[in-house]
């Protein structure tokens, strides 16, 4: 009787589950919010030459590994560690091979002599575990820039993995020092991103300070000591040539470009007061956007170049604001203890780098343009100057070592602070700006 | 009278007996019917993915002369020739998988690899195409629960009794599984199976770090996988639009979350209940990460 009766029951509960009550099959889902971050591991085995061309292949691929390994986001694999011996890039590599050597990506490359003497290099970017074809590119040049060959495969490399723009291909200006504390000699000196290729650019009569590229990396603004007068400059990378932006009545110095090329922003000092201007390259005419009893300077444009950030001591302390680029609607974004220099907004926009300074110590941090998320990357004795790689995700800066003696050092830091490498230069060297990707 | 109240006393108690623990076996239905036995298209060994982009012979913009300024080299020179799209027909000459590679210079070590599969070490990572299985036609179905009296009056005695295990079973339900939330409704898995899995693929996935708008690059992938715990198939996106819209972070970090899927297979999970698991949505979320 029982029986039955739950029978009944159940007979009930099958017919409210049929009529869809119940939920239905749930398909097995799984979240993964946990990783193990790490440097990912490439295997670029040396390219495929031709008699002519074996040497530049090697060194092609050499440059690729040390990008790569500097931007702390891959572990180049040691090419002696390799099994397969790629002899030609158009036939599929043996994954296996390359996932024993626990090589997640590989990068295949050729680099031939063409009868007009150019170089034809191709290269294949391969996910080794998916046994897929990431990228395939090809380029030509002239045999002397088998550098830059390097340096454009690192950027598409770095861009299929992370999905961000490289920052390879790029050149830094900075201050070349040289001489005793007291007499610095500093002239305006270039180099490739990994140091290579150093050159000066002036010739150290009078002193250059805060050089900074335009857009397109074709020209640099600094601030130089002329008559003892500091002035903006503006030199031309193509043509050499110099040229000083007239018609202020007062000092100008931290010049910075718009993010269009048109325009340059900097401080202007008169009478005992420092306010930002604006001017217009073309026309030649120049707009205040701050009048304020307070030091204003530093100011550099957001990416869109609708805001500005810059220093003030207007509050009573050294601290950033942003306003926008007509000079309206300053707002202090940084409240943290010690005082803070030298903004910079991200290439990418989604933070601005600072130098900040306290309790006797100076720091590189970040900070969101609406002051949240203040990090703080680097300390030493004096770190100070951050200028951005144009993919927003690494900075440079210089570092002072303390006392007479102390050296004057480039280093670069990734955002996520670990990632800490110093840049050759040839001697010492401070206040680097890098340049945007050459095109 | 009595009777009659105990009747429906013990009708009730089993009315919510059978709502707590019953009905969620109930609903341990088959997979649904859209399930679709994967055929997953071509062979992936990755030739098929090869643009003829080296083979092209697109021109390319001339790099213009350098400059002689002995300060420094000229940048424009020499443009970045993404040679992506070239013409389709182009297709590099089909390379046979493996085997039959013409190796031209004789190598010592791989003489003449007579089965790439065969020589090399066990390797966590089954090729999913080569596996021995033969195709599963489809998943092997509980019988669909049909309309039949004596089989529900079986399943409330199941439940009044303890089910006997089959012998070779070793898991016994200890009061913490009882006690501990389920990971979901009919999926079959403890809430610690699942945390094994989820930390072995983790142990895999080397996260987009760094990448704006973390929010944004949220991926899913769909994975079918043997009864020993090995890939049945390359996994899939399950948003495959968002693959291939052209966001390179997005891009990015899915194959991430492929590389780490494949990477960390097979996967251990209980066999008994291999029909639980055999397809799983794997959802890789970065959000966590992205504070560095």
């Amino acid at each position: 009787m029982l029986r039955k009766l739950l029978a009944a029951v159940a007979m009930c509960v099958g017919l409210i589950g049929l009529s869809g009550v119940t939920p239905a099959f749930a398909q097995l889902k799984v979240n993964i919010d946990d990783a193990n971050v790490r440097p990912l591991p490439i295997a670029i085995p040396d390219f495929v030459g031709d008699p002519a061309t074996t040497t530049t292949a090697a060194d092609i691929a050499t440059v690729i590994r040390g990008n790569l390994e500097r931007s702390g986001l891959f572990q180049p694999l040691d090419p002696r560690s390799f099994i397969e011996k790629i002899q030609d890039i158009n036939v599929p590599p043996r994954f296996g091979d390359w996932r024993i050597i626990q090589s997640e990506a590989l990068v295949t490359g050729q680099v031939m002599q063409q009868a007009d003497g150019r170089l034809r290099v191709e290269f294949r970017l391969w996910d080794v575990l998916a046994e897929q074809q990431m990228v395939g590119l090809q380029f030509f040049t002239t045999t002397e820039n088998w550098r830059r060959i390097g340096h454009l495969i690192s950027d598409a490399i770095y861009e299929k993995l992370t999905g961000e723009k490289g920052y390879f291909d790029t050149r830094v200006v900075f201050v070349a020092e040289s001489g005793p504390k007291q007499r610095r000699v500093r002239r305006l000196a270039i180099m490739d991103q990994d140091g290579a290729n150093p050159a000066f650019l002036t010739n150290g009569q009078y002193m250059v300070l805060t050089p900074r590229f335009n857009p397109t990396a074709q020209s640099i603004s600094f601030m130089s000591y002329l008559n003892n007068k500091p002035r903006v400059y503006i030199f031309d990378l193509e043509t050499g040539r110099e040229e000083v932006l007239e018609g202020f009545p007062g000092m100008t110095f931290a010049p910075r470009f718009s993010p269009d090329g048109t325009r340059v922003v900097m401080s202007m000092e008169r009478e005992g007061n420092t306010d930002i201007f604006v001017m217009d390259l073309r026309t030649r005419r120049s707009t205040r956007l701050t009048n304020d009893p307070g030091i204003d300077t530093a100011p550099s444009f957001s990416p869109d170049g609708s805001q500005i950030t810059f220093e003030s001591d207007r509050g009573g302390s050294q601290q950033i604001y942003v306003m926008n680029a007509d000079g309206s609607g300053a707002q202090r974004i940084s409240f943290g203890d010690g005082r803070y220099a030298t903004p910079v907004w991200s290439p990418r926009g989604d933070l601005i780098a600072f130098t900040k300074m306290k309790g006797g110590s100076f720091s590189i941090g970040v900070i969101r343009p609406d002051g949240s998320g203040e990090r703080i990357l680097t300390t030493s004795f004096l770190d100070e100057g951050p200028t951005w790689a144009p993919n927003g995700r690494v900075i440079m800066f210089s570092r002072s070592a303390p006392g007479a003696s102390g050296r004057s050092q480039i280093y670069s830091i990734d955002l996520t602070g670990r990632n800490e490498r110093l840049v050759m230069t040839p001697g010492e060297a401070s206040d680097p700006a890098w340049s945007p990707l050459i095109r | 009278m009595q009777r009659g109240l105990l009747a429906s006393g013990v009708l009730h108690v089993v009315l919510i007996a059978l709502t707590l623990v019953t009905l969620p076996r109930f609903t341990d239905l088959p997979p649904p019917a859209e399930f679709i036995p994967v055929d997953l298209v071509a062979p992936v060994t990755g030739e098929t993915n090869i643009a003829p982009t080296v083979k092209a012979e697109e021109p390319v913009p001339e790099p213009e002369t350098k400059p002689e300024a002995p300060a420094e080299p000229q940048p424009q020179e020499m443009a970045a020739l993404p040679l992506s799209p070239a013409p389709e027909p182009e297709a590099i000459p089909e390379p046979a998988p493996q085997q039959p590679r013409a190796e031209p210079t004789p190598e010592p070590p791989p003489a003449e690899e007579p089965k790439p599969q065969a020589e090399k070490p066990p390797e966590p990572q089954v090729k999913p195409r080569q596996k021995p299985t033969p195709p599963k036609p489809e998943k092997p179905k509980p019988p669909k629960p049909e309309f039949d009296l004596d089989q529900i009056i079986g399943v409330i005695d199941r439940e009044q009794k303890p089910v006997p295990r089959a012998p070779g079973e070793q898991r016994q339900a200890t009061a913490s599984d009882r006690t501990r939330p389920r990971a979901g409704a009919g999926t079959g898995l403890s809430l610690s199976e699942i945390d094994a899995f989820r930390s072995q693929v983790s142990k895999c996935w080397n996260a987009p770090i760094g990448a704006p708008n973390p929010e944004q690059l949220i991926v899913e992938v769909r994975i079918r996988l043997n009864e020993d715990g090995s890939l049945q198939a390359q996994p899939e996106f399950t948003d495959p639009s968002r693959y291939s819209a052209g966001d390179t972070y997005y891009r990015a970090a899915a194959e991430a979350a492929r590389r780490a899927i494949i990477q960390c297979a097979p996967y251990k999970l209980p066999v008994d209940r291999y029909s639980m698991w055999s397809e799983i949505d794997v959802n890789f979320d970065p959000r966590k990460m992205a504070g560095y």
